[in-house]
């Protein structure tokens, strides 16, 4: 079956294929696209996993007693240096060479999701994989969010690539997004549902299928590469119902870490912005600062679950376990907030465990407990629910990393919810999305009410489709000149070069009626210089607040909200209803 | 922003309208900007008579016909501003026509006001293209009766 005209009966589809036209069933369509996408991105897991662990180990190698962390075998000026080594080559590659602004990674997934946006370039990619630079010389960050995120582009791309309707694109990428975390943890439930809560954020049964088989699929080719390897061992316990009290105490506390870790990579992040010096050295100056705290404490350094094992299998040190939290928190805000490309998932994971195995040891040293273990497991499980906001990923990884003994339910789902419960109960979001609530978007109330406030205007500024005219032409002149051009805007700036307004070739022909008025106007008479500034952070919801105020078709866009930002590209009034439009029909 | 009500005539008062000496055209812009620096619409004089000249420097408003309208918007006039001159002798104002300029026209406005001042210049050339009109303009014997012949006319 080819052609372009081809009639669609219900419940299929057409898809374009090399230049060919398929009709398939919509269902079989997405089981195989799954099973592609899970694929694709289990093979691209492995590269990536590969890379930064001989990455780490060629750039550094191992002079250390066998079974020490390697980390630790490094001398302690290698320790200095490397993050920052590691900072000036991704961020002099991800800034000065790849020009890459504005957000990236799961907060700007999820915002291009939750838009309707689901068209990701290829080169979004790049920030995630220069993650590997991270990992491989010290940068306290983790792998999944990178990966989830290379899973989703993975899953974008090969709809675009078959040109599959956008709203089966969301469910691609969810396979994308699963299939990154089943690979990377070996964990195909939990990537699953890590897909459905975090990134897509419904539980559509619709969605499930092709998700499933992503994460089946990539969690397969995974185990065939790397081995049926977990991160974390941990050594069977059992939870009597009695300490049940304790676990709620744990989840409330637990929340209460979340917190603090959410709000500390805020914060962190929006110091490290205001600091005066160029974007591309600010990862070298982070990681300098992470080496620093590596010389003295090295366990904070890189993913850290060589350390997360060690804990897990001999818990001990309560004070040192609580330096360690506090320190990880710091180096991953460091890290991350310098613009070190990493995720935010292993800390997280790190820091959960640290607290839990020292609340343990505190209870255990009190006689109310008889292990620190399974605080120190539970307390990974808190961290995911409350810094990620992922209590079903949460559960379903702890789960598999106890082989799914029933007996550690009551416990783990108290302190899941619990932990949930203090986050929401303080409105921090989680790490993925707390900047965006302080900034005003809100993804779920916004998802019902207003689709505006979740697009950026950077999603639709045209870059292209204007040329310049300075303001002191001639009408006449410029009416002849915009004759031979496919323009269809025209920016017009005074003579030294500031900008001063935009024009039409439609509105320069409506203001000039008579044929001797070409020589009374030039084209700056004809500017509307009072017409709002917008600028990429601002929402779309800003934007038409903005086209409100004026009768103008399209507003100009500036690098920044400073006056002297320069002029980037202009957005239109019809652009911005049709977002609403895309999106009001795609949910 | 629907297209303006005001007119020309609407604008033209019997105190903004000034009998020139034969002067540069410099000159001249600079006594009509003068005339109309201390009506309140003006909140910037030295502004509006910079920006007068910087137009004129751009391109010569001077349109042929013994007709010159110079004109601007900027931020430092909150509304629409008209000053008239009249030269009997002529003042050299760079037309296309190579004619010395007898009515001169300046009007000014805020630069909120684009499409209503870009409609209000449209319309000065369409009244005065007619030379009856011109000559009766030049010939009128005082401000009043100028304003007077300005309100028979719809521009």
């Amino acid at each position: 079956m080819s052609g372009n005209n081809i009639k669609t009966p219900t419940g299929m589809m057409q898809i374009t294929l090399v230049g060919r036209t398929f009709v398939i069933s919509r269902f079989t369509f997405l089981m195989v696209m799954g099973g592609v996408v899970g694929a694709v991105t289990a093979l691209v897991t492995v590269a990536f996993r590969l890379s930064a662990h001989y990455g780490e180990h060629r750039l550094f190698p191992f002079h250390g007693d066998p079974g020490q962390i390697h980390v630790f075998s490094l001398a302690a000026l290698k320790r200095l240096v490397m993050p920052a080594v590691g900072g000036l080559i991704s961020g002099f590659l991800l800034f000065k060479v790849g020009k890459f602004k504005g957000t990236h990674g799961i907060p700007a997934i999820m915002q291009s999701v939750a838009s309707g946006q689901h068209f990701f370039k290829l080169r979004m990619a790049i920030p995630s994989a220069l993650a590997t630079i991270t990992l491989a010389t010290g940068g306290s960050a983790g792998p999944e969010g990178p990966i989830a995120e290379i899973g989703s582009i993975t899953g974008s791309v090969l709809g675009r690539t078959v040109k599959v309707p956008n709203r089966l694109v969301k469910t691609m990428i969810g396979a994308g997004v699963a299939a990154g975390i089943s690979a990377v943890f070996n964990a195909p439930i939990a990537g699953i549902f890590f897909a459905l809560e975090v990134i897509l954020r419904n539980y559509e049964v619709a969605s499930f299928t092709p998700i499933a088989i992503a994460s089946v699929v990539a969690s397969v080719i995974t185990h065939a590469f790397l081995g049926d390897r977990m991160a974390i061992v941990v050594e069977p316990f059992g939870i009597p119902p009695r300490e049940l009290p304790l676990f709620a105490l744990f989840g409330l506390l637990c929340g209460l870490v979340s917190i603090v870790y959410i709000r500390g990579l805020s914060l962190c992040h929006h110091s490290l912005k205001r600091i005066p010096m160029p974007m591309w050295l600010k990862p070298a100056l982070g990681g300098l600062l992470v080496g620093l705290i590596g010389v003295f404490i090295p366990h904070v350094m890189g993913e850290g679950y060589d350390w997360i094992a060690h804990v897990v299998a001999r818990p001990e040190g309560i004070a040192f376990l609580l330096l360690l939290l506090v320190f990880k928190i710091l180096a991953t805000g460091i890290t991350l907030g310098s613009g070190n490309p990493g995720g935010s998932f292993a800390p997280a994971v790190f820091i959960g465990v640290m607290g839990g195995a020292a609340f343990g040891l505190l209870t255990t040293k009190a006689g109310w407990t008889a292990s620190a273990l399974p605080y120190a497991v539970m307390g990974m499980a808190g961290l995911i629910s409350g810094a990620l906001g992922a209590p079903f990923t949460a559960m379903m990884l702890t789960l598999r990393h106890t082989a799914y003994r029933s007996d550690i339910l009551l416990p783990l789902m108290t302190t899941v919810a619990l932990c949930g419960f203090v986050v929401q109960r303080f409105r921090s979001g989680s790490v993925y999305t707390h900047d965006m609530l302080r900034s005003g978007i809100d993804l779920d109330r916004a998802r019902q009410s207003d689709p505006l406030s979740l697009i950026k205007v950077s999603a639709i500024t045209l870059l292209d489709h204007f040329e310049e005219l300075p303001g002191a032409m001639l009408v006449g002149d410029a009416l002849e000149r915009c004759k031979q051009s496919a323009a269809r805007w025209f920016i017009v700036r005074r003579a030294k070069g500031a900008f001063l307004g935009i024009l039409s070739l439609h509105e320069m022909r409506m203001a000039i009626s008579e044929d001797d008025l070409c020589r009374l106007f030039v084209i700056s008479d004809l500017v509307d210089t009072s017409i709002p500034r917008l600028h990429p952070e601002m929402t779309l919801r800003d934007a038409l607040t903005a086209f409100s105020a004026t009768d103008a078709e399209v507003l100009p866009v500036f690098e920044s909200a400073e006056a002297q930002a320069p002029f980037q590209g202009v957005i239109s009034r019809q652009d911005v209803l049709n977002a609403y439009n895309e999106f009001t029909e795609l949910v | 922003m629907p297209p303006s009500k005001i007119k020309i005539s609407d604008l033209v008062q019997p105190r903004l309208i000034l009998d020139l000496p034969p002067v540069a055209k410099g000159e001249a812009i600079e006594a009509l900007c003068r005339a109309v620096s201390g009506d309140p619409r003006v909140l910037d004089g030295e502004e509006l008579l910079r920006a007068m000249l910087q137009r004129e420097s751009e391109a010569s408003t001077g349109i042929g016909l013994g007709l010159a309208i110079p004109h601007v918007k900027i931020p430092q006039v909150s509304d629409f501003i008209l000053a008239v001159g009249r030269s009997r002798e002529g003042i050299e104002f760079d037309t296309p026509d190579g004619t010395p300029v007898h009515l001169i026209f300046m009007l000014a406005a805020s630069n909120r006001q684009t499409k209503p001042f870009i409609h209000l210049l449209a319309g000065i050339p369409q009244v005065l293209r007619d030379e009856a009109v011109r000559q009766e303009l030049l010939e009128a014997g005082n401000p009043e009766s100028f304003a007077r012949i300005c309100g028979r006319y719809e521009w």
